[in-house]
């Protein structure tokens, strides 16, 4: 989506590409576009003017994977980078950018009790600002329960990027989230979780 | 058990940065990661209305030689509990950690060498300025990781680390609360407001930076004077994180508008729920709560909706 304005002499003032969706307010005018890439945008407004401009419509792009670390808690983090097609990050300020992860079962997904004690949305559906170019994704464990039994489940994640549209794209993805808990006599409580998400891996005894 | 490849990596790592303490713990005339960091706070002004959002600025400055990450924990708030004292040094209000979970497009603060770096938080978030008028002394307690610190765990690919010991600082700073004001308070949330708009000296990024302060102070002002603007921000902020606290400001403010608003908002998408799955059963959970206000015109306008939407089961995401 484009914003801009139409001046009697036809020269149009482009204010925010790529930016946030208005409406039609006398000389001002919306348009719309779909796919990222190299466009003709034509703009045609209420008071009969037109115009037209040769944009590059901004979408994320170049998403990856930049960081990754195991914390003492047991929990897995990740941080994710991208770009913008445009060149600018803040010409995505009409975009989102999150993850959507699916649990095997209904929703809420309720994790296996014992050893753990909660549930999750499923799907759960996280997104956030498209402009910043990066974000971080830290995946935890609900809380330990007894007496332990070993139990074991998957989630599917997906990245995915959205337009001022509402039109979803897959940016990265899918990854399996696997979880466990099992015997592990090394630990006090002679019980332990484990973590594992593309080949990072974290785990920490139970309490 | 699902994993077996990475468990020796893991005890490697273990065994490493045991090893990496111990060399530091010897190595006592080096200068650690952390002592070349120089933290201060300061806030825009020193008075504010009872729940008027108090902005708090962290400013970091890096003189040591090298580049530094600073990890804040999760959507870069994990690592700030807070506490308000009165001038008798008596705690009136306290919040530890904010626990978050899953994506957040807010990351690290990176601090080149020789700079200074900034991280603005809202205190509100933790704690309530509705107080009686008068001084009081915030203290804001941060344990941060430094990525220089962070172990990389031999034979990974891509390159997998072992986080870094926690530090942590305590800041502090007074401020003044002043008797409320409701056309003054007025008068600040629309100046709040006004930043959605890019100002002509403004670049489009001071634009976006300023614009996320803004909301980020609409999001937690403590007044029913804010539920307008925080049921706008509701339909035009992308961060769910953020719009969840908004929800929970919303419910808070018992307001027959807040309850009105949250219901307006799912109608709006009824037709296309997937634009408001993130936030679907925080709004619902928010409207139960403010039926538990006990107000006749709250109950009376929300009956009808709670026919149709059932109190979601308690759930919190962790991926």
């Amino acid at each position: 989506m484009i914003n801009g304005k139409i001046n009697e002499d036809d020269e149009v003032i482009w204010i925010a590409p790529g930016g946030d969706p208005s409406t039609d307010v006398g000389c001002f005018f919306t348009t719309h576009w779909d796919t990222p890439g190299e466009k003709t945008v034509v703009a045609i407004n209420s008071c009969g003017n037109a115009n037209f401009k040769q944009v590059t419509v901004a979408a994320p792009t170049n998403f990856r994977e930049t960081y990754r670390e195991s914390l003492p808690n047991g929990e897995l983090y990740f941080e994710y980078s991208w770009d913008s097609a445009s060149g600018d990050l803040s010409d995505l300020a009409g975009c989102t950018v999150g993850e959507h992860v699916d649990y095997p079962g209904p929703n809420p997904y309720i994790w296996p009790l014992p050893p753990w004690y909660g549930s999750t949305p499923n799907p759960t559906h996280k997104k956030g600002s498209a402009t910043t170019g990066s974000g971080t994704d830290t995946h935890s464990s609900k809380p330990f329960i007894g007496p332990y039994q070993a139990a074991s489940f998957s989630a599917t994640q997906l990245y995915w990027w959205r337009d001022c549209q509402g039109n979803y794209t897959t940016l990265l993805g899918p990854h399996s989230i696997d979880r466990s808990v099992s015997a592990f006599p090394l630990c006090l409580s002679e019980w332990w979780y484990e973590i594992e998400k593309t080949g990072a891996y974290n785990a920490t005894c139970l309490p | 058990m699902v994993i077996k490849s990475g468990s020796f990596c893991y005890l490697l790592a273990t065994i490493i940065t045991v090893g990496n303490l111990i060399v530091m713990s010897t190595d006592a005339y080096a200068q650690k990661p952390e002592e070349s960091l120089e933290w201060s706070i300061k806030t825009s002004k020193g008075a504010f209305y009872a729940g008027e959002p108090v902005l708090l600025t962290l400013n970091i400055n890096n003189n040591g030689r090298q580049k530094e990450k600073i990890d804040f924990g999760a959507d870069g708030i994990e690592a700030f509990s807070m506490e308000i004292h009165d001038i008798s040094n008596k705690v009136v209000a306290k919040r530890g950690k904010i626990k978050r979970f899953g994506f957040s497009s807010r990351g690290p603060l990176e601090l080149p060498p020789n700079k200074i770096g900034q991280k603005s938080i809202v205190l509100n978030q933790w704690c309530s300025t509705l107080l009686p008028p008068g001084k009081y002394h915030v203290v804001c307690y941060v344990e941060y990781r430094l990525r220089s610190e962070a172990t990389k765990i031999p034979g990974t690919e891509p390159s997998f680390f072992s986080a870094g010991p926690l530090h942590s600082i305590e800041l502090k700073l007074d401020i003044e609360i002043i008797k409320s004001n409701n056309s003054e308070f007025k008068k600040i949330l629309e100046d709040l407001d006004s930043r959605e708009s890019r100002k002509p000296e403004q670049t489009k990024n001071e634009w976006l930076r300023d614009r996320k302060i803004a909301r980020e102070m609409i999001a937690f002002a403590e007044s029913d004077l804010a539920v307008p603007y925080q049921l706008e921000l509701l339909r035009v902020e992308p961060s769910t994180n953020l719009k969840w606290d908004v929800i929970n400001s919303l419910a808070r403010s018992g307001t027959l508008e807040a309850a009105k608003g949250l219901i307006q908002i799912v109608r709006e998408n009824e037709d296309r729920l997937e634009l408001i799955e993130d936030i679907k059963r925080e709004i619902i959970e928010a409207v139960y709560r403010l039926r538990e206000t006990g107000k006749a015109d709250i109950i009376n306008a929300t009956d009808e909706f709670v026919v149709k939407y059932k109190r979601p089961v308690l759930a919190n995401p962790t991926d």
